[in-house]
């Protein structure tokens, strides 16, 4: 018995010690243009953040010992391709802003810093403090455009444009096709987006409805489907607020089979009235499942239905 | 002994903080609107939402294919068959997004119907308040009212 023991270490130190050749070397390439905030906020973000979405990655002597060092290696590849604060300037400003607005979310609904990472760097832990800095610092972006000329304009040149007249229906590369009749759906919610200056409105077709009313919704039944439409908000001197440019349409389409790769449903977004399919690649739908993370317990569905 | 307390309500705090969202009320009952009421059962179209931003309410005015219809042209006077339903919500913080405001508690719910009368236009206008909708008597304000709804437009739907 004591025999088999030692040999069962052996091979086991003896594959342990193998592991360690095996090594994806992690580069911290040139910093282009650091994002730069208030320093308690960026403190926040440095120790929390950085190591995965950085070209700054400081690996602790216990992440260089294989297999963490392979896990790390991926989260920090991963990491960067979704959100570089060392590459802050490839964002466009409004881009800027979503992330940082999208990444609180994260951080708030606990998706990140990644369980994982977290309880081994514990040092990386966002206490509520700190989340309610990270707010505030997100707060004091937010600007009211009161009386905004320019957004008028926009509306106006929608209103007299000839955009969307075109018969065919423009396809997002996933193969969804842009869905007209939303505009006859019921309305599952609205919602106020201050982050970013929209009014929203989020319809449902007759199964989304249905699924409401009977309490069906966690998951939502297959044929569910969502369109989310955003407009700018215009603001008069009142403080009251109604819709401007339309902005785009969302889909999320439940199929389970069809969209399996997707965690059963299908994203897609047009924006502006051309309704111009959003998405370079295919890989864009990384992107809608990224953000919708958060709600893996809700079925990836951030809105509350309202039942009516 | 204190540690070993210490450690116990650590274990039950690690717990107690786990995935809790299999429970979460995800339906926004607070802003449900009284199933006696059936508004999708109207066959009403969405013309528009709007907010005010001093009061912290969200609306949603919803019309039959003749207040749509007029909407999108932005005629802004009553024209005869219309049928308009304005439902208003105190606004509510979402929790699952911290950047937006959802409906909450529902507040009222405003009806009017443009009707004629020997050839004469009448408006009718009914206020129903709170998540009971109790139909409310008091008339006073309510041609501010019937202007603030016939002057909406439609939001641009391509």
């Amino acid at each position: 018995m004591k025999k088999i023991i030692i040999i069962s270490a052996l091979v086991l130190g003896g594959v342990f010690a193998i592991m360690q050749l095996f090594r994806p070397k992690i580069q911290n390439p040139p910093v282009t243009h650091d994002f730069t905030a208030p320093p308690q906020v960026k403190s926040i973000l440095v120790r929390a953040c950085y190591d995965c979405h950085s070209n700054e990655t400081n690996l602790r002597w216990y992440d260089q010992i294989q297999p963490i060092y392979s896990t790390v290696s991926n989260h920090i590849k991963d990491g960067r391709k979704v959100l570089n604060f060392s590459e802050w300037d490839k964002l466009a400003k409004p881009d800027q802003k979503a992330k940082l607005w999208e990444s609180v979310n994260q951080i708030e609904q606990g998706a990140m810093p990644i369980a994982s990472y977290s309880f081994v760097h514990q040092d990386s832990h966002v206490s509520a403090q700190d989340l309610l800095i990270l707010k505030n610092y997100l707060q004091g972006m937010v600007k009211r455009d009161i009386g905004d000329t320019s957004k008028l304009n926009d509306l106006q040149k929608q209103y007299h444009s000839n955009a969307g007249s075109d018969e065919t229906l423009p396809k997002s590369l996933n193969g969804i096709t842009y869905i007209p009749d939303y505009k006859n759906w019921q309305v599952i919610s609205t919602s106020e987006r201050f982050d970013n200056g929209t009014l929203r409105i989020i319809y449902g077709n007759d199964i989304a409805v249905k699924a409401v009313r009977s309490h069906n919704i966690n998951p939502w039944p297959d044929g569910t489907i969502f369109a989310k439409a955003a407009w700018d908000e215009l603001e008069d001197k009142d403080g009251n607020v109604k819709t401007g440019a339309f902005k785009q349409v969302e889909y999320m389409i439940k199929d389970s089979k069809r969209f399996s790769k997707t965690n059963g449903w299908g994203f897609a977004r047009f924006k502006t009235p051309k309704l111009v399919p959003y998405g370079k690649t295919i890989l864009f739908t990384q992107e809608c499942i990224n953000c919708h993370k958060p709600m893996s317990d809700n079925d990836l569905v951030f809105t509350f239905p309202i039942k009516n | 002994m204190k540690s070993h307390s210490t450690i116990f309500i650590a274990v039950l705090f690690l717990f107690s903080c786990g995935p809790t969202k299999q429970k979460e009320e995800l339906i926004n009952t607070k802003a449900s609107i009284p199933e006696t009421f059936d508004i999708s059962g109207k066959n009403l179209k969405v013309i528009t939402t709007m907010l005010n931003r001093h009061d912290s309410t969200t609306s949603l005015l919803y019309g039959n294919e003749i207040a749509y219809q007029s909407a999108m042209q932005h005629l802004k006077k009553p024209s005869l068959g219309e049928k308009f339903t304005l439902v208003t919500w105190k606004q509510q913080c979402d929790k699952h997004w911290f950047g937006a405001n959802i409906p909450g508690d529902l507040l009222a719910v405003e009806i009017l119907e443009v009707g004629n009368n020997q050839q004469k236009t009448e408006l009718h206008y009914r206020k129903l308040l709170g998540k009971s909708l109790t139909p409310v008597s008091d008339t006073l304000g309510a041609s501010d009212r019937v202007n603030f709804i016939i002057s909406q437009e439609a939001s641009l739907t391509p």
